[in-house]
């Protein structure tokens, strides 16, 4: 019977003679871990015996067994990042499976001079990713106190009846609203374009909704960078210099890395 | 540098995880077609999977008998409540 072959990445392959793969578990738990030659690069690469890794056993696996899929993107996590700590690394997706060698060899022809591109582009850089946090009720007590715009609002009030008072002290309510969520997105922008001068490329993502960070605060920003590494060290150190001066008006910054390339391996 | 150790020791969060390798890291397609729901919705999965988790090592560490007896009172009483009101209000 065949061996289906599980993907992990590419590596360039001079980086593999001078620093051996090491012994690593493959997605199976059972085989190990190892390198197919492709062209001047190495596939990273384990078997998979194709009774239990069907098409339809991994689609009924992925769709009811949460607990597999945990664990085994847990594996494919783990077995990336520390390829990436040892090499220059094109990381691909979860569950990349081909039918056997042969096909491997089909798919990555036409593509390799791209890839062997990417991997030269790669070297000595870093991914990192940057998450800002904030806390709305401190940050519109600030903006309550200090915005110019309420401050005239509130004045105005003052010389009026109780009666009306009252409804104007809702338009208030609803000005600080909109107020918040310019303030958020202008620091916001601020901080990127901050830390982007210190970055090669950098992607905007989408922000997660409560349910899904299972915080308090509100995520308002979620980015990544691909800075070269001499550049990490001012990264953190700017990154860690707008927190402290944001961290009164309820900004949390969160930078997590390095990470695998995996925004910016594409195959342009 | 605490920032620099969060991804190296691992400690990073599971929906960070599946975000990266879900659905980025295409740079070339496999033979196999797994289609996965997006990241939100098996993070949400996983999520309902460690929450009933923990309530099951909850319940297990309450006196069991109690629970249930009190689950038992609760819906004997659910019922003849709906018996009385089918009672007044017959079809």
């Amino acid at each position: 019977m065949e061996q289906l072959i599980y993907l992990y990445g590419f590596i360039p392959e001079n980086e593999t003679k001078s620093n051996p793969l090491p012994k690593m578990k493959g997605f199976d738990d059972k085989g190990s871990i190892y390198t197919v030659p492709v062209d001047s690069m190495e596939a990273v690469v384990c078997g998979l015996d194709e009774r239990e890794f069907s098409e339809k056993a991994l689609q009924e696996k992925t769709e009811n067994d949460m607990e597999w899929l945990q664990q085994k993107a847990l594996h494919h996590h783990h077995t990336i990042m520390d390829l990436n700590n040892k090499y220059t690394l094109i990381p691909l997706q979860f569950c990349t499976i081909y039918k056997n060698k042969d096909r491997l060899y089909q798919t990555v022809e036409p593509k390799k001079e791209k890839m062997k591109n990417v991997l030269e582009n790669l070297k000595e850089k870093e991914e990192w990713n940057l998450k800002i946090y904030c806390d709305n009720e401190q940050l519109k007590d600030d903006i309550s106190q200090y915005s110019p715009a309420i401050e005239a609002k509130k004045q105005e009030i003052d010389q009026l009846s109780p009666g009306r008072r009252f409804f104007e002290m809702k338009k208030i309510d609803r000005l600080i609203d909109d107020e918040l969520e310019k303030e958020k997105s202008q620091i916001c922008e601020e901080i990127h374009e901050q830390l982007n001068q210190f970055a090669i490329e950098a992607t905007v993502k989408k922000n997660w909704n409560k349910e899904m960070t299972g915080r308090q605060e509100h995520m308002c920003w979620n980015s990544v960078y691909f800075l070269s590494k001499q550049m990490v060290e001012l990264l953190k150190d700017k990154m860690l210099q707008i927190e402290k001066s944001l961290e009164k008006r309820g900004f949390t910054l969160e930078l997590s890395g390095p990470w695998p390339a995996y925004h910016f391996s594409d195959l342009k | 540098m605490p920032i620099k150790e969060s991804v190296e020791n691992k400690d990073i969060a599971l929906i960070d995880i599946l975000d990266v390798i879900l659905e980025k890291g295409i740079a070339i397609k496999g033979d196999l077609i797994i289609s996965i729901a997006g990241v939100d919705l098996v993070y949400l999965d996983l999520r309902v999977l460690i929450s009933s988790v923990e309530k099951l090592v909850e319940s297990r560490e309450n006196d069991s008998s109690v629970i249930s007896s009190q689950q038992f009172d609760s819906q004997r009483r659910e019922l003849s409540h709906a018996t009385s009101e089918s009672e007044r209000w017959p079809d």
